[in-house]
């Protein structure tokens, strides 16, 4: 069992208490207010079958998954990207790269975790959902952004990448 | 001056048949032996090369192993090999030290110097003969396979370590290994030469407020060449076969016997329903037999024959598709002599059957049997009839009364 070592620095001005209360008006904004969902596609990387030369499975619709979980994020998109494969030829025009705000206690509520590699869905409107495939799971947050006040880390910030539909198209 | 050695017979067939051939084949499959190369292509020189660096270039540090990861990394994210790996710290990032084999996506035709001459247009080539036993004829085939297809795989090699130590160990194992600037690794059957191209160092030394580790890489090239299974081409070579001819009802065949030294000569016609005149084209000696479908004829009453002429002239035609056989010893007169001079005489007795034993004492002592036949119909010796002794046959059964017994001999 880890050794939990209790948490005591700016007590004279903000302890777990207000740290509760913090976190419970964020999630009533986030969830409450803004209710920004997303749908998380966790790869079983025990069940996947993979060769065992490059790890790679045969197809795409061959990566066994969990079930998918529903989560709240701030979720903010960066503009899409117009470029090409290569100098000027083969033009593409997809989604920027997603970032989601995702609180740490609403991750242990759901008891999931968000790791490299696994799948996010977003509803862009009503009949399209983009995939973005997880390229930072944000699980390292010792900066002071993801530290309330400088008391202790209470939210992860994932980056995602679009992939198009033939890589993952939902399950 | 040196004669030329020639191979007379090829071994195109297995000495071993039946059960013990069987074995042998069992064994020659079970034991990976097979008549064709084994499969080449990319993933196996990969596999390959990473048994190659986990075989040979197992360093130790702090008295463990330097984990080595032994996958060739690749863009799908969610497999990347840090999220399963034992050697992962809590943020799932890899601990220092470790081993990593990348290998270079581009793959180049081959620069092994053996391969730079080829005959154009992929032809397949010779490979081996195989026998084979298919539908219970035993044959072989013949294997074809095009040449293989050289080609150069790159592979970086990275040490990322904390000790200048582990430094050491590394570098020592690899150019000791490669003192003779090549080694090899056996890939599917296959001796594959791997070369090193040089080592880089990417250490952040100078780093002064950064993560401090070292990080060696060494290159290496490995001049593979790819034999693909599904080119091999298969073509039967040599087969026994079984051919049919069927003969249409023309000409004569004819078939020389040898009884007690003397040549009997028995020729068979497909009578044509017209021809009435028989002509085996040889003088005939003495006329033993003339049959038509079995039925023995009676000379001067169904047939003609003249002494020393080659004719036999029916007075009816026999029928179309009748089997007609004349049987004769060929020779200018009817004295015969056998090989070692001694006269010898064929001999034509008739009887006519008047019940009691069926029995018939013959004039001469018999040297040897050359038909017999009741009614026209010919006996088969030891079945129809016996030799008792030198002058006496009996028929195994009676035959009707009155029947008319026809026995040739040579005495």
């Amino acid at each position: 069992m880890d050794n939990k070592l209790p948490i005591t620095r700016l007590g004279k001005f903000f302890g777990q208490d207000d740290f509760d209360l913090q976190l419970r008006v964020g999630q009533e904004y986030l969830q409450g207010d803004l209710n920004m969902k997303l749908v998380l596609y966790r790869v079983d990387r025990q069940k996947t079958d993979t060769d065992d030369v490059y790890l790679e499975t045969a197809g795409s619709d061959s990566i066994v998954f969990f079930p998918p979980v529903e989560f709240s994020g701030l979720v903010k998109i960066d503009p899409p990207k117009n470029e090409t494969y290569k100098e000027g030829i083969i033009r593409y025009l997809e989604p920027g790269n997603i970032n989601v705000s995702v609180y740490i206690k609403h991750l242990d509520e759901l008891k999931i975790d968000i790791r490299y590699g696994d799948y996010l869905g977003y509803p862009e409107s009503e009949t399209r959902m983009r995939y973005y495939t997880v390229v930072n799971d944000g699980k390292v947050v010792s900066d002071n952004k993801h530290n309330m006040f400088g008391y202790k880390p209470y939210y992860r910030t994932i980056i995602g990448s679009f992939v198009q539909d033939v890589a993952f198209r939902g399950v | 001056m040196s004669v030329n050695k020639k191979k007379k017979s090829l071994t195109l067939y297995p000495s071993k048949i039946g059960l013990q051939r069987r074995e042998e084949i069992l064994n020659m499959l079970t034991q990976g032996q097979t008549a064709l190369p084994q499969n080449l292509m990319h993933d196996d020189l990969d596999r390959g090369f990473l048994d190659y660096i986990k075989q040979n270039y197992q360093i130790v540090s702090d008295g463990k192993p330097v984990p080595i990861i032994e996958r060739i990394m690749t863009i799908q994210r969610w497999g990347e090999y840090t999220q399963n790996w034992q050697f992962s710290d809590s943020d799932g990032n890899i601990e220092i030290p470790f081993m990593a084999i990348i290998r270079n996506p581009e793959v180049n035709y081959g620069t092994h110097p053996v391969q730079h001459y080829n005959v154009p247009q992929n032809q397949s080539w010779y490979f081996s003969t195989v026998q084979n036993f298919e539908n219970g004829v035993m044959g072989a085939d013949v294997y074809q396979i095009p040449q293989p297809t050289p080609i150069d795989i790159k592979f970086d090699v990275a040490l990322v370590c904390t000790k200048f130590r582990d430094l050491n160990a590394l570098n020592g194992l690899i150019l000791q290994n490669l003192n003779n600037m090549q080694s090899y690794q056996v890939v599917n059957g296959h001796y594959i030469p791997i070369y090193l191209d040089g080592v880089t160092d990417s250490s952040p030394i100078n780093t002064i407020e950064g993560r401090r580790f070292y990080l060696q890489t060494y290159k290496f090239t490995m001049n593979g060449y790819l034999v693909d299974s599904t080119r091999f081409v298969k073509t039967p070579a040599i087969n026994r076969a079984l051919l049919f001819f069927e003969t249409p009802n023309e000409g004569s065949q004819k078939v020389v016997n040898q009884v007690a030294n003397l040549e009997i000569t028995t020729v068979t016609f497909n009578a044509d329903g017209t021809d009435k005149t028989f002509n085996v084209n040889e003088n005939i000696g003495i006329l033993i037999t003339v049959k038509v479908n079995g039925l023995t004829q009676e000379q001067n009453t169904d047939y003609f024959f003249i002494g020393n002429t080659s004719k036999i002239s029916f007075s009816d035609a026999p029928l179309e598709r009748s089997i007609v056989s004349v049987t004769y010893i060929k020779n200018k007169n009817t004295t015969l002599i056998d090989p070692f001079g001694n006269i010898l005489l064929v001999n034509k007795e008739y009887f006519v059957y008047s019940g009691g034993t069926p029995n018939f004492n013959i004039v001469n002592p018999i040297k040897a049997m050359i038909t017999l036949d009741v009614n026209g119909l010919e006996e088969t010796e030891n079945i129809g009839y016996t030799i008792t002794d030198t002058t006496t046959i009996q028929l195994t059964s009676p035959p009707v009364l009155n029947s008319k017994v026809a026995i040739i001999y040579i005495s």
